[in-house]
């Protein structure tokens, strides 16, 4: 790493102690509107949610097609890191998520800006710990955001477990992030609900990898102040700055396009959406 | 006397295999519900239990309702009891053992043991045998001889026993568990069994136990509840916490936590007569800990949140992530419990953050263990063209690599290969960590193909 990168590393790290310093003195204060939202950084995708994503709430990440798994998880956990405000994210897994689509690995996390030291994993036997361990880190004010992933479409994920989720998060104002690898669909509470599928990076003056880059779908927008409309945008992650920047990749297509036609030979599941 | 005399005494004797190990698991279920006279319980030599009730007789109305409480107790277990309770512990085993048990008055060891057959010393056999052969065959025979003589033909042992048995010596008796740093315990006349009772019993205790340590300027690291049921049987349930802990509502939420998750539900059966709540570690209660300005009150706050969760679900289950010095990735950076302290901060986990405007370099996910996948390469040591995972063939659009790690030559077998791993992207913008595990053509003709994991 060469020394200018290091030198905006102190740089952010020091900003993002200052904003710890103001969510806490924030959080101490009762909840008021525009300190609990954070802005994803897509200027669209904020526009269409009044503001950003709403803390005390949970919202739904779904991946666009089973392979998408991995795009949902990045979302989820760069849209935690968004809103925890420098509190804790503790990431809440099921077991048999880890079978299909692997364990948490701290490093690649880190390389996408979210803090390890901030991080904390709840490894859960069934979807019914999941659901407990959920409900007790979103009562406590002092967890920034819980990633809540239970496999596949468990029984116990009914509407009576997911209106729990949100009561106690909105008790708390910690926000509540169900990821829902290996799932199909089933009931919703969340105010918003995103169908992630991964997009192609931008191809830069290297011929390699480019940032990540991500397909969200908002299906569900009840967000108050928000357009209340569903949207499609082509996000990349800047881990930077540590938000989200509309996507420049030409062959990713327009922020409005539709969806990209299958490659020869690979196989994308079409799903319809809601 | 063998099997077979005795057999031919007696056609009908049964006879049973001898298991220590059963007889060991005995008597530590039987010093488990002794525990309800007092935590202070030892073992006596292989078949002997030795209880402290230094203090805590007062407690039954008495040393002698102690006794018959255990007669009772154990009776009904279909045990021939004897118990004795003396000054020394030695004193007392002798009188259970060879006389008829009871309560020796305070300073009435010597004359309590006096009848007793010098077997009571428990020395071993040699030296029993000689003191019958020269005609002593009891203590207070013996206790009557002078002293020099004794110890110039049978050592300092015999002497000390003696000692020790009529009560002119003590020797510290050393419990079967260390002993709690304080306890708060309920005794009820009419056993409870309501979850409610039970409830409120505990939110008792802990505000007695955090008055104890309160007054003694502590807090607890490890608690311990113990339900005694009215017919002997006794449970336990423990709480660890991740710091020094005396406010009794959060006690009573850990407990409630630890007891809501058992596997196998506490059991009133006709009820609980004796709670018991002990702080089984205790460490000072400074007034950083208790500081009230916002930072560490959440701090606080997350403690005791993993400590509910590490009492739900156990400690292995509430993790945080660890960095390790190796370049092996399964082994870089692995969970541990989130209780050994934050391993994490101390970590500098910077180096994986890529340059502006580039890639990640690891993977978020890591499969666990590599997945085999089907590569075709241009050329057999070149990056990865397509391949095909869970049937599905993936046409590579860009790709990075390889990047080289090798096998830890000090960790690993001999012959484990060097992998080459590649980031590669397929025509849908889905990111994977394949790696080719051997060299081609040094290490292997044929290197096989795997995902390690998968990118955002």
């Amino acid at each position: 790493m060469g020394t200018a990168s290091r030198a905006s590393l102190e740089e952010l790290r020091r900003s993002v102690a200052a904003v710890g310093a103001d969510g806490r003195a924030r959080d101490l204060a009762p909840m008021r509107a525009g300190s609990d939202r954070a802005p994803l950084g897509h200027p669209a995708a904020d526009r269409a949610l009044g503001g950003g994503l709403a803390r005390g709430a949970l919202h739904t990440v779904m991946p666009a097609a089973p392979g998408d798994a991995p795009a949902a998880s990045g979302f989820a956990a760069l849209a935690a890191l968004r809103l925890s405000a420098g509190k804790p994210i503790v990431w809440i897994r099921q077991d048999m998520a880890v079978r299909e689509f692997g364990e948490i690995h701290a490093p690649g996390l880190a390389a996408l800006g979210i803090d390890p030291a901030r991080l904390m994993m709840v490894a859960a036997a069934d979807a019914r710990d999941v659901l407990r361990a959920a409900e007790e880190v979103l009562r406590c004010r002092a967890a920034g955001a819980a990633i809540v992933e239970p496999w596949g479409d468990p029984k116990a994920l009914d509407l009576t477990a997911l209106r729990r989720l949100v009561l106690a998060a909105e008790g708390s104002g910690t926000a509540a992030l169900l990821l829902r690898t290996g799932g199909h669909g089933g009931p919703d509470a969340g105010v918003t609900r995103w169908r992630i599928a991964a997009a192609p990076s931008r191809s830069g003056a290297w011929p390699g990898l480019g940032p990540p880059a991500f397909a969200a779908t908002l299906e569900r927008n009840r967000l108050t102040g928000g357009s209340g409309e569903p949207g499609r945008w082509m996000l990349e992650w800047n881990h930077e700055r540590r938000l989200f920047e509309p996507a420049t990749n030409p062959v990713a297509g327009l922020p409005d396009a539709p969806d990209r036609p299958a490659e020869a030979g690979a196989v994308v599941p079409l799903r319809a959406a809601g | 006397m063998t099997l077979a005399t005795a057999r031919a005494i007696r056609p009908d004797l049964a006879v049973a295999e001898a298991d220590p190990d059963a007889d060991r698991a005995f008597i530590a279920a039987l010093a488990d519900r002794a525990e309800r006279w007092t935590p202070f319980v030892g073992f006596d030599g292989e078949d002997g239990l030795l209880l402290d009730v230094t203090g805590a007789a007062h407690l039954f109305g008495g040393e002698r309702n102690v006794i018959e409480d255990a007669a009772a107790r154990f009776g009904r277990l279909g045990l021939v009891v004897r118990a004795a309770i003396a000054g020394t512990g030695a004193a007392a085993r002798a009188v259970a053992e060879c006389g008829r048990g009871g309560v020796v008055p305070p300073g009435g060891e010597g004359e309590a043991v006096a009848s007793l057959p010098v077997v009571a010393l428990r020395l071993d056999p040699a030296t029993h045998g000689a003191l019958s052969h020269l005609g002593f065959k009891t203590i207070g025979a013996l206790a009557a001889r002078p002293r020099a003589p004794l110890a110039a033909r049978f050592g300092r042992a015999l002497l000390d026993r003696l000692d020790l048995l009529r009560g002119l010596a003590e020797a510290p008796i050393s419990p079967r568990r260390s002993l709690p740093e304080c306890i708060a315990e309920r005794r009820f006349a009419e056993p409870i069994g309501h979850a409610e009772d039970v409830r409120r019993t505990i939110l008792v205790l802990a505000a007695d136990l955090g008055r104890i340590l309160e007054r003694r300027g502590e807090g607890a690291r490890a608690l311990e509840l113990l339900f005694f049921r009215a017919d002997g049987a006794v449970r336990g349930v423990s709480v660890e916490t991740g710091r020094p802990l005396r406010d009794p509502a959060v006690v009573l939420r850990l407990f409630r936590e630890r007891l809501d998750a058992l596997a196998d539900p506490l059991d009133p059966g006709f009820g609980f007569d004796v709670i018991r709540l002990s702080a089984r570690a205790t460490q000072p209660y400074d007034a950083e800990t208790a500081r009230l300005d916002g930072r560490e009150d959440f701090e606080g706050e997350l403690v005791a949140l993993l400590d509910r969760l590490a009492a739900r679900f156990g400690t292995r289950r509430v993790l945080r992530p660890s960095l390790h010095d190796t370049h092996v990735p399964e082994r870089a950076a692995p969970f541990i419990p989130a209780r050994r302290g934050n391993a994490a901060l101390a970590a500098d986990w910077s180096t994986f953050l890529p340059e502006p405007e580039e890639a990640p370099a690891r993977p978020i996910r890591l499969m666990e263990p590599p997945e085999p996948v089907e590569v075709l390469a241009e050329v057999p040591d070149g990056p990865p063209i397509r391949f095909r995972l869970r049937r599905v063939l993936h046409a590579v659009v860009k790709s990075e690599g390889p990047e080289r790690i090798a096998p830890e030559w000090w960790r690993a077998p001999e012959g484990t290969p060097t992998r080459d791993y590649f980031r590669v992207e397929d025509a849908e913008g889905r990111r994977f960590w394949l790696f080719r595990d051997g060299l081609y053509g040094r290490e292997t003709e044929r290197p096989r193909w795997y995902l390690h994991g998968v990118f955002a």
